[in-house]
């Protein structure tokens, strides 16, 4: 699966079971990338773009949703997917991410093998 | 909003851990002071909203810390450095259970905010502790092989 990914939490710890559970689907170790928050992200896709992004909301410096609303401004995104890892429930708020263009959403705290369904279900979205 | 206990609470963290971590959990015998004494790592995280708002505070053992970071990252529990990875975990920890909390007081209509969680020194969480005492909220302490994990919450 060349797929490239871009693992986006302020948690080393979460970025490190995400990278876990993309490697154990498939994915090289040399397209996993990650960022420490959302300024990051976008500093890492404007050099780079990814297929996928796996996004956290509560980070430091941008969060997820300022993300998203950043990305939805830029065309040279447009295809890159993203799905939300995070413990944000709100509806309102989610349902706003999705009319931004999420397209996957999985809460905190989840099993191991829910973050590698949903890691399947993106690639199988871009196959 | 809804009124959580700490028995509601104890449920639902030993749920999360279940799920996050694969750590089981039950609700310890041991006082918040005895427990207190072996918690190395603490954390707070706040819960804000138009009308209502909260802190949790999360407490964690060596041993406990250790279990959930090894679990989180695939490896064996000998194979963590635990000074290099408790305050990551005590905050993702923080991070996920404030998430839980704010579900139970007001789900998915409630428009509450989580903060981003914050490292506390050993002061500080005697400070939250007393607080809880003085009849903010309440405290409960669980306890899994590797050791325990105190929770302390206060709302107005």
């Amino acid at each position: 699966m060349n797929y490239k990914i871009l693992i986006v939490d302020d948690s080393p710890l979460l970025r490190a079971t995400a990278r876990r559970a993309v490697l154990q689907a498939g994915v090289p170790a040399a397209l996993v990338r990650e960022a420490r928050n959302g300024q990051e992200a976008l500093d890492a896709l404007a050099t780079d773009p990814a297929d996928v992004v796996l996004l956290d909301i509560n980070m430091p410096v941008m969060d997820g949703f300022q993300f998203v609303e950043h990305k939805a401004r830029l065309p040279a995104l447009a295809k890159v997917k993203v799905a939300l890892v995070t413990t944000e429930g709100n509806k309102k708020r989610l349902e706003r991410m999705t009319e931004l263009g999420v397209t996957h959403y999985l809460r905190k705290p989840f099993e191991p093998e829910d973050l590698r369904t949903l890691v399947a279900e993106l690639f199988g979205a871009k196959g | 909003m809804s009124t959580i206990t700490a028995e509601d609470f104890q449920q639902t963290a030993a749920n999360a851990l279940e799920r996050m971590a694969f750590v089981f959990t039950e609700p310890a015998e041991e006082t918040v002071g005895e427990t207190l004494a072996q918690c190395t790592t603490h954390a707070k995280i706040e819960i804000t909203g138009d009308q209502h708002s909260a802190w949790v505070v999360v407490s964690a053992s060596r041993g406990f810390l250790a279990e959930v970071a090894a679990s989180m990252m695939g490896v064996e529990q000998e194979e963590i450095d635990v000074d290099e990875h408790a305050e990551a975990t005590v905050h993702e920890l923080a991070n996920v259970l404030g998430g839980e909390l704010v579900m139970a007081m007001g789900g998915a209509e409630t428009p509450l905010r989580l903060s981003l969680p914050a490292t506390l020194d050993d002061t500080g969480v005697s400070e939250h502790i007393d607080a809880v005492a003085a009849g903010c909220g309440w405290t409960t302490v669980l306890k899994a092989d590797s050791g325990f994990l105190l929770l302390a919450c206060c709302w107005r």
